[in-house]
C-alpha cells in the first residue's frame, strides 16, 4: 500500500474527529473527539517514518508516535478528571453552557 | 577582582534573597518554626549586608582619592540600537554612605520590628516587605544609571505602599496607603519625562546613550548648550527631576502623604518615611550635582520649595497632637533643610544632614514606636505624660535624639543644621537663612512640646494603661539606644574648619560630590564665562566671625524656644491656656492644627472638579444623549406613523425585511463572541481554509 | 492482491467505518465504544507499517487503558439515555464546512506533493531500537515525559479528590 493511501484515511479520520470537536456538546465526547485527532496525527508519523525515513534516524517517527501515545494518555487522565469534577460541580457537562469565565 | 568588587554586589542581593525567601515561604516557616526564627531569617540577611557595606568602606579608606569611584559591572541589560543599559554597581564615596545608612538603621530597625510586631498574625509578611524595601533602596543607591535608579525608585515606592497598607483590613490604612501611591505617581512622571528627555538629546547630540552617571557628566557641558523650547535643556531636566523628589521627598505641594504614611507600623515609619526612602529625593539631587550646578533657575526654585516646606511644615508640627504626626511634619521639615542645602549649592551639607536626620529621627520614630506599643497603640499625646519614669531607655534615648534634632552644641544636628544655615546664608540668600533659622527654633519647641508631654508631667491615660505600661523588651530598646548614641556622636563626622575640625565627610565625598563655593546664579555665569575664555576670580573672604556669629545666634534661639516650650508645657500650663483663649491664638491653632486645610484644598481643587466632571459626563449623558434619542424616537415614530398611515402595505415589507436582515446578521455574527471554545475552533479552522485556499488560487 | 493489502482495507473499513459512528453516533456509550476499535485498527494500520512495538503500545495504553477511562467517564457523568441532547444544531453546519473543507484541502494536498518515498526495506523487530533510543538520543523528552505522567497522575488524583471534600 502507498504512503498516500495511509495518509487519506489519517485524513479522513482527522476530519471526523474536527467535526464531532465542533459539534458534540458533551465534554467527554469532545475528549473522544480529540483522541480520534491526535491518532490520525501519530498514523501520519508512523507512515512517514516507514515511507520516507532519512537514512540515520529511520525510527523517529515511531518515537515521536510513543510520546504522543503517553501525552495522550497524561492529557485524558488530567481532563478527565476535571470532567469528573465539574460534574460533581454542575451536575452537567455540557461544554456550550461551561462557559463560566466569559465575562 | 577586589574585595569591594566581588562584595557590593551581595549587597542588595542578600536582602532580595531575603524577601523571596519570606515571600514565598514565610508562613510555612512562621507556621511551623515559630515568630523568632522568622524574625531572626528577616534579621539576617540586612545584618551581613550591612557588615558587608562597612567592611567595604573601610576597605575603601585605605584606596587613595582618586580611585574612589568604582564600577561593578555585572550584565547587559538593555541594548537595543545605540540605547545601551547595563547592570552596573557604582560604588564611591556617595554611595558608599547611603549604603551605610540604609543597611545600618535597616538592620537595626529589623531588630526592632520583631519587638514591634510580636504577635502580629503578619509577621513574616512584615520582614518580607521590610527585606524587599532594603534591596530595592539598595538599588537605588547602587545603581549606575538612571534606569536602574529608576527601578530603586519604584521599588522602594511600591514597598512604600505595602507597607503603610500593611494593616489594610482597617481601610483608613488602605486609603492612606493609595494617596502615598498616586501621590508618588505624579512625582515618577517628572523623573521619567527627565529620563526620557535626557535619553533624546543625549542619542540626538552623541548617537549613543547609557544614561550612566559617568557619561552623563562627561556630557553635560555640551548639554548645557542645549535648548528645549526656547529653555535650557538642563534647567527643564533639572526641574522633570525635581519634581520627582518632590513626589518621593515629600516636598510642597506634594508632601501631604507623608503624614498619612504614618498608618503604618512605626518601624516603617522610621525606616521608610523618615530615614531613607524620603531622603531618596535628596541622594538623587546630590548624585545629580553636575546637573543642578549647571541649572541654577531650578535651584532658585528649590530653595524656594525648601524653604516654604521647612517652615510650614515645622509650623503644623507645632499643633498637632498625635505623637507620629508631630514626627511626621517634623520629617518633611528637615528634608526641607536637606533640599535647601541642595539649592544653594552645598550638596556635602545636605548628604550630611541627610546622615543625620536618619540616625536621630529613626531613633525619634523608634522611642515613640516603643511609647506607642507601651501605652497599647494610643497616639495621642494628650494622654500620655511622665512615661520617663517607666521607659527609661526609651525615655533617655528619645530626649538624646531631641538634643540632637534641636541642634544642642556638639550633638549631630547642630553640625549639620549650622552647615546648612551657614551655607544658606552665604551662598543663598539672607532671607533664606532667616526662613531655616525660624524653623530651626519652631523645630526645637515642638520637639520639647513632645518630650514634656509624652516623658514629663503627669499621668494623663488612665489607670489600666497606667498600670500595664512597662519598658519594652531589650530588642526594642537597644536599638533605640544605639541610634541615640549615633545621634549624639556622629557629628563629628564633619566638625567644620572654623571650629577647629577638617570636614572630613566633606572631604571624603568631594570625588563625587563638589560643592558650589558661590551662589549657583554667580557659577552659572563663571561657567559661561570659562567657557567664553574670560578669566574667573573667586574671592576669599574670612568669614569666621560671622560664622560665629550666626551658630550663637541660632543656639540661642534653640535654647530659647525650648525653654518656652518647657515654660508653656511643664513649668506654668496656666500661661499656656491663657495665651491659648485669645481669639487670634485661637484661630491660628485651629489653621496649624487642620494642616492649613491643605487636604481639604486639595479636595477642593483637584478631587471634586473630578468628581463633578464625572457627574456632569453623566448627566450630559443622561439628558442630552438621551434626550436627542429620545427625541429621535420621537420624531421618528411619529413620522412612521403619518407615514406608515399612508404606505402600510409598501414599505413595511422593506423595513421587515431590513430588520430581519439585520437581526439575522446579528445572530450570525453573534456566536463568533459566545466564548465557547467549539465555536472558536470551528470559525477559525473555516477561516483558516478560506485563508489557504485564496492562497492557493489567487497567489500560489 | 496481496494479503497485507487486504488487512489494509479491512483497517481502514473499520478505523473509517467505526469512526463515523464515534463522530455521529447520538448515544455516547456507543461512541465509547465505537472508539475501542477504531484504536485497535489503528494498532494494525501500526502492524502494517512494521511498527510492531507502537502497536502493541497501541493497543496497551490506548485501548486498554484511555479508552476504558472514557468509557468509565461516560457512564460515570452524564445522563447517556438523553442522547438527543448530544449535538449542537446550530454547529452542525459549521463543523461540517469545517471537517470537510480541512479534508479536502488535506487529500489535495497528498495529491499534488509529491512525496520522495523510499521503497520501504524488510520490516524487523523494533522493540530494541526504540528501546535505544529513547535511553540515549532521547533520554530527556523521556524523562520530561515521565515527570509530566507523574504531574498528571497526581493532578488527577488532587482534582477528584478536592471534588469529594467539598
Amino acid at each position: 500500500m502507498s504512503l498516500e493511501s495511509y495518509l487519506s484515511i489519517s485524513a479522513l479520520l482527522f476530519a471526523m474527529g474536527l467535526i464531532m470537536f465542533i459539534s458534540r456538546r458533551n465534554s467527554v465526547a469532545i475528549l473522544m473527539a480529540v483522541e480520534l485527532i491526535i491518532n490520525a496525527a501519530a498514523i501520519n508519523f508512523v507512515a512517514f517514518s516507514r515511507f520516507v525515513p532519512s537514512a540515520e534516524a529511520r525510527l523517529d517517527g515511531q518515537v515521536f508516535a510513543i510520546f504522543i501515545i503517553l501525552l495522550a494518555a497524561a492529557e485524558a487522565v488530567v481532563a478527565l478528571a476535571i470532567v469528573l469534577a465539574l460534574y460533581k460541580e454542575k451536575k452537567h457537562i455540557q461544554a456550550d453552557q461551561l462557559v463560566g469565565l466569559h465575562g | 577582582m577586589t574585595y569591594i568588587q566581588s562584595v557590593i554586589p551581595w549587597v542588595p542581593i542578600l536582602p532580595l534573597f531575603g524577601a523571596i525567601i519570606l515571600g514565598l515561604f514565610g508562613k510555612k516557616i512562621y507556621d511551623t518554626l515559630g515568630e523568632n526564627v522568622t524574625g531572626i531569617l528577616g534579621c539576617l540577611t540586612p545584618m551581613i549586608s550591612a557588615i558587608l557595606a562597612f567592611s567595604a568602606f573601610f576597605k575603601m579608606l585605605s584606596v587613595e582619592t582618586g580611585n574612589r569611584i568604582i564600577q561593578i559591572p555585572l550584565t547587559e541589560w538593555i541594548t537595543v540600537a545605540d540605547f545601551q543599559i547595563e547592570w552596573t554597581f557604582r560604588y564611591d564615596p556617595l554611595s558608599s554612605v547611603m549604603i551605610m545608612i540604609v543597611t545600618g538603621i535597616g538592620t537595626l530597625i529589623h531588630i526592632y520590628g520583631m519587638g514591634y510586631m510580636h504577635k502580629d498574625q503578619s509577621f513574616w509578611r512584615f520582614f518580607s516587605y521590610m527585606n524587599l524595601f532594603l534591596a530595592s533602596m539598595l538599588m537605588l543607591v547602587l545603581g549606575d544609571n538612571l534606569i536602574m535608579m529608576f527601578l530603586g525608585w519604584e521599588g522602594v515606592g511600591l514597598c512604600s505602599y505595602l507597607l503603610i497598607g500593611f494593616w489594610f483590613s482597617e481601610e483608613a490604612n488602605a486609603v492612606a496607603g493609595k494617596k502615598a501611591f498616586i501621590v508618588n505617581r505624579i512625582g515618577d512622571l517628572g523623573f521619567l519625562a527627565g529620563m526620557f528627555l535626557m535619553i533624546m538629546y543625549s542619542s540626538q547630540l552623541f548617537g549613543n546613550v547609557s544614561l550612566s552617571f559617568g557619561e552623563m557628566q562627561s556630557r553635560i557641558g555640551d548639554l548645557s548648550q542645549v535648548t528645549f523650547w526656547g529653555f535650557p535643556l538642563l534647567e527643564v531636566i533639572g526641574l522633570c527631576f525635581f519634581i520627582g523628589a518632590m513626589g518621593k521627598s515629600a516636598q510642597i505641594p506634594l508632601y501631604v502623604w507623608l503624614p498619612d504614611a504614618m498608618a503604618g507600623p512605626t518601624p516603617v515609619s522610621a525606616l521608610i518615611h523618615a530615614a531613607t526612602m524620603v531622603t531618596a529625593g535628596v541622594y538623587m539631587m546630590g548624585r545629580m550635582y553636575f546637573l543642578y550646578s549647571l541649572a541654577p533657575h531650578v535651584l532658585g526654585f528649590v530653595s524656594l520649595i525648601a524653604a516654604l516646606t521647612c517652615f510650614i511644615s515645622a509650623t503644623i508640627g507645632m499643633a498637632q497632637f498625635d505623637i507620629k504626626k508631630v514626627l511626621a511634619y517634623s520629617t518633611v521639615s528637615q528634608l526641607g533643610y536637606m533640599f535647601l542645602a541642595m539649592s544653594v549649592g552645598a550638596f556635602s551639607a545636605g548628604i550630611f544632614h541627610l546622615l543625620t536626620h536618619a540616625a536621630f529621627k529613626a531613633a525619634l520614630f523608634m522611642g515613640s514606636g516603643s511609647v506607642i506599643v507601651a501605652l497599647h497603640h494610643k497616639q495621642d499625646m494628650r494622654n500620655m505624660g511622665g512615661l520617663l519614669k517607666k521607659m527609661p531607655i526609651t525615655g533617655w534615648s528619645f530626649i538624646a535624639a531631641t538634643f540632637a534634632i534641636m541642634g544642642f552644641p556638639l550633638t549631630s544636628g547642630f553640625f549639620s543644621k549650622d552647615e546648612i544655615l551657614w551655607k544658606a546664608f552665604i551662598q543663598g540668600s539672607p532671607t533664606l537663612w532667616l526662613v531655616g533659622f525660624i524653623a530651626a527654633g519652631i523645630t526645637s519647641f515642638y520637639m520639647w512640646r513632645l518630650v514634656f508631654m509624652t516623658f514629663f508631667g503627669e499621668n494623663r491615660s488612665d489607670e489600666h494603661t497606667w498600670e500595664h505600661c512597662k519598658e519594652q523588651p531589650k530588642r526594642t530598646v537597644i536599638p533605640i539606644a544605639i541610634l541615640a548614641i549615633a545621634a549624639i556622636t556622629i557629628g563629628f563626622l564633619n566638625v567644620p574648619h572654623f571650629l577647629g575640625g577638617h570636614s572630613n565627610f566633606t572631604e571624603y565625598l568631594s570625588p563625587v560630590v563638589k560643592d558650589l563655593s558661590i551662589t549657583p546664579a554667580e557659577h552659572y555665569q563663571n561657567v559661561l564665562d570659562t567657557a567664553q575664555g574670560k578669566v574667573v576670580h573667586e574671592s576669599h573672604v574670612d568669614h569666621t566671625a560671622l560664622e560665629w556669629t550666626l551658630m550663637v545666634a541660632s543656639v540661642a534661639w534653640t535654647f530659647f524656644t525650648a525653654f518656652l516650650a518647657w515654660f508653656f508645657y511643664m513649668k506654668n500650663p496656666k500661661a499656656r491656656e491663657y495665651i491659648m483663649s485669645g481669639v487670634w491664638a485661637q484661630k491660628i491653632f485651629i489653621i496649624l492644627y487642620n494642616k492649613y486645610y491643605v487636604d481639604e484644598f486639595y479636595e477642593m481643587v483637584v478631587l471634586t472638579p473630578i468628581r463633578k466632571l464625572f457627574l456632569f459626563l453623566a448627566a450630559f449623558d443622561q439628558m442630552v444623549v438621551d434626550g436627542l434619542v429620545n427625541f429621535a424616537g420621537f420624531l421618528g415614530r411619529h413620522l412612521s406613523a403619518f407615514i406608515g398611515l399612508f404606505d402600510q402595505n409598501i414599505v413595511d415589507g422593506a423595513v421587515n425585511g431590513t430588520a430581519w436582515s439585520f437581526q439575522t446578521g446579528g445572530k450570525g455574527f453573534s456566536f463568533l463572541q459566545s466564548s465557547k471554545i467549539q465555536t472558536v475552533i470551528g470559525t477559525s479552522i473555516v477561516i483558516f481554509i478560506i485563508v489557504i485556499v485564496s492562497f492557493i488560487l489567487y497567489i500560489g | 492482491m496481496e494479503i497485507a493489502d487486504l488487512f489494509f482495507y479491512l483497517f481502514s473499513v473499520m478505523i473509517i467505518g467505526l469512526g463515523g459512528v464515534v463522530a455521529f453516533s447520538r448515544n455516547l456509550l456507543h461512541s465509547a465504544f465505537a472508539l475501542f476499535f477504531v484504536l485497535f485498527g489503528v494498532a494494525g494500520f501500526y502492524v502494517l507499517l512494521g511498527a510492531d512495538f507502537l502497536a502493541m503500545v497501541q493497543i496497551m495504553v490506548y485501548a486498554g487503558g484511555v479508552c476504558v477511562l472514557l468509557i468509565f467517564a461516560t457512564m460515570l457523568s452524564d445522563n447517556i439515555s438523553q442522547p438527543g441532547k448530544s449535538n449542537l444544531s446550530f454547529q452542525t453546519v459549521l463543523s461540517t464546512v469545517a471537517g470537510g473543507g480541512i479534508a479536502l484541502l488535506l487529500l489535495s494536498a497528498f495529491e499534488n506533493t509529491t512525496w520522495n518515498v523510499v521503497a520501504p526495506g524488510a520490516m524487523e523487530p523494533t522493540t530494541n531500537s526504540i528501546g535505544k533510543l529513547l535511553l540515549n538520543e532521547y533520554i530527556l523528552p523521556f524523562e520530561v515525559i515521565s515527570f509530566l505522567l507523574l504531574a498528571a497522575m497526581v493532578s488527577a488524583i488532587m482534582l477528584v479528590k478536592k471534588g469529594e471534600n467539598s
